[in-house]
């Protein structure tokens, strides 16, 4: 009697030490679930790198699932491609997105027993499928940007009603991971628009503040101009005069003879930087334009240096495409542009052994492009950016007035081109683009 | 010689230092030259006697070249008016005749420019005067 009961109270015990045992295996199972989802949430939450944070969600899901191999796909113009694979057997999968998606409910994962009962798997090849037995599809996004987490083992009927659960579990805590990296990579386009946007702005102020800079020095100049021309002029038929009157002395006076040229000369090139400085100010739209071939206007300018480059050793090559390409513009001011490159290339190629200066035509449908090429080895970076301030030069004091490029860019802009420093050149060169008023007309 | 002490002309400069160069420079061509500071002087020199050419500056005090020209092509005189421009003005070669003046230069110039612009306006003359 004593021993049945001490027998019922033993397997009582038993019972109960067996009802403990499972409760801290619950609890086991609980704590872990919690850590890994805390350690999912982490991780999701903090990465920015899309195939990071789907390596990521791969493998905390391994941890819990205990899959052999996983992939994620995500919806990409219609289909679902893969974006993150345990194995690259997977990697060429493509699912039509709507008709997967169309199947499954977000968060309620599926299991199958044997993926090729599933329609997606059974168009997929062997090599694809080798391994795969049993499969589990979760819908982490929800239609129209699905997302799938896939997960498969080897053995048939492995994913069971736990892993149901689990992935379950997990399948909020991926969609919000993706949405936040949806918005996030969103926030990061905006800012770097935003930062763009900024940028052009700030170039554009900059334009504006130097295109009233020189605005400002245009009509100052002009204002110059007229106060010095006059006494310019003076200077100049002063000098002319003394030049006759020596020529009225007896005996040989060419030192008299060469001071008073000499101040011609001077006063000539103060004019012609005062002149050059009222280009600024000058108003385009009462210029007189005419039409001219590229041809033309190289012949004219070289007929200006071409015997002092020659004399000097200096080759100058003249490529004879698209010479015929009309011109609509100012010849003479174009020529100045033209001229004032080439006499930049002359001054600047001085030191080589081999000189050599070219120039070259190219015409597009909107464009005409009359390049400057010289020997030299470009312009140096701190230089770049002053190139087309006025009075900046690197030529020695006197050589140069620091104006040329300035006033030629003007010139340019004026006919509604521009003028510009090519970078990409191996060789230093300058372009002045010209807008192609023949475009689209028939020739002429 | 380019012309005789019979032809007369009138140099209109309020700067100083040009208007001499310029008296200088035109009694070089054996004309007789004759000056004013502005345009209000030369109407009244104009208005005195009968000059072949007038030389003026566009801008001065008083009465500028372009009034100047105006003024002495509404009381019908035939000189005709060389202008000397200088730095801002919007004073183009047809504006200059379409206001009756006869030639436009830009300062500085050199004196065969001026002595050019001088012959061939008073040969105009002449031949207009002969035919």
């Amino acid at each position: 009697m004593l021993e049945a009961k001490n027998l019922d109270q033993s397997e009582q015990l038993r019972e109960s030490l067996l009802d403990l045992a499972r409760a801290n295996n619950k609890e086991r199972e609980a704590r872990t679930e919690a850590e890994a989802l805390l350690a999912g949430l982490y991780a999701l939450t903090n990465y920015d790198n899309r195939e990071k944070m789907f390596d990521s969600l791969l493998e905390i899901l391994r941890t819990q699932l205990g899959f052999d191999k996983a992939f994620i796909l995500a919806a990409k113009a219609g289909k679902l491609e893969v974006v993150a694979t345990t194995s690259a057997q997977f990697s060429e999968i493509s699912w039509p997105a709507e008709k997967v998606a169309q199947r499954m409910a977000l968060g309620r994962p599926l299991a199958f027993f044997d993926v090729r009962l599933a329609p997606e798997w059974q168009s997929q090849s062997e090599a694809c499928r080798q391994g795969v037995f049993s499969g589990l599809h979760l819908l982490i996004r929800d239609y129209p940007n699905p997302a799938f987490f896939i997960c498969t083992h080897p053995q048939r009927g492995f994913f069971a009603e736990r892993h149901r659960r689990l992935a379950s579990r997990f399948a909020p805590l991926a969609s919000q991971a993706l949405i936040n990296l949806d918005n996030r990579l969103e926030l990061e386009n905006a800012n770097y628009r935003l930062q763009l946007e900024i940028k052009e702005r700030q170039k554009a102020q900059a334009q504006v503040v130097n295109s009233s800079k020189m605005a400002a020095l245009g009509e100052m100049a002009g204002g110059i101009a007229h106060e010095i021309n006059t006494p310019l002029g003076a200077l100049i038929l002063n000098a002319e005069m003394i030049l006759k009157k020596i020529a009225l002395l007896p005996g040989p006076n060419e030192g008299l003879l060469k001071h008073a040229n000499s101040v011609i000369q001077i006063g000539q090139r103060i004019s012609k930087i005062i002149n050059g400085l009222k280009t600024f100010s000058r108003d385009a739209k009462n210029d007189r334009r005419e039409a001219f071939s590229v041809r033309e206007l190289i012949e004219k300018t070289v007929e200006l240096c071409g015997e002092k480059f020659k004399s000097h050793g200096v080759r100058l090559t003249i490529d004879d495409r698209n010479l015929d390409t009309r011109i609509d513009g100012k010849i003479i001011q174009l020529s100045q542009t033209l001229l004032n490159l080439l006499n930049n290339s002359y001054d600047a190629i001085q030191d080589f052994s081999e000189k050599w200066i070219e120039i070259r035509a190219s015409a597009s449908d909107s464009f005409i492009d009359i390049r400057v090429v010289d020997c030299g080895n470009g312009i140096s970076p701190q230089n770049l950016e002053k190139l087309f301030q006025p009075f900046f030069t690197t030529k020695a004091i006197g050589k140069g007035t620091g104006l040329g490029l300035s006033i030629s860019k003007n010139i340019v802009k004026n006919h509604g081109g521009d003028l510009f420093y090519d970078e990409k050149s191996p060789h230093t060169c300058f372009v002045i683009r010209l807008a192609n008023s023949q475009a689209g007309r028939p020739a002429a | 010689m380019i012309f005789s002490a019979n032809v007369k002309i009138l140099v209109v400069e309020d700067d100083g230092d040009m208007r001499d160069i310029l008296v200088d420079v035109a009694e070089a061509t054996g004309a007789s030259v004759f000056q004013a500071a502005n345009g209000k002087s030369a109407i009244s020199r104009l208005e005195m006697e009968r000059f072949d050419l007038v030389v003026s500056d566009v801008q001065m005090p008083e009465m500028g070249g372009i009034e100047l020209t105006k003024a002495i092509r509404a009381k019908t005189s035939d000189a005709p008016m060389v202008l000397l421009i200088s730095g801002q003005t919007d004073l183009s070669e047809d504006g200059a005749l379409a206001i009756g003046a006869a030639g436009l230069i830009h300062k500085p110039f050199s004196m065969d420019s001026l002595f050019a612009k001088m012959s061939q306006l008073l040969s105009l003359k002449a031949s207009a005067k002969a035919g």
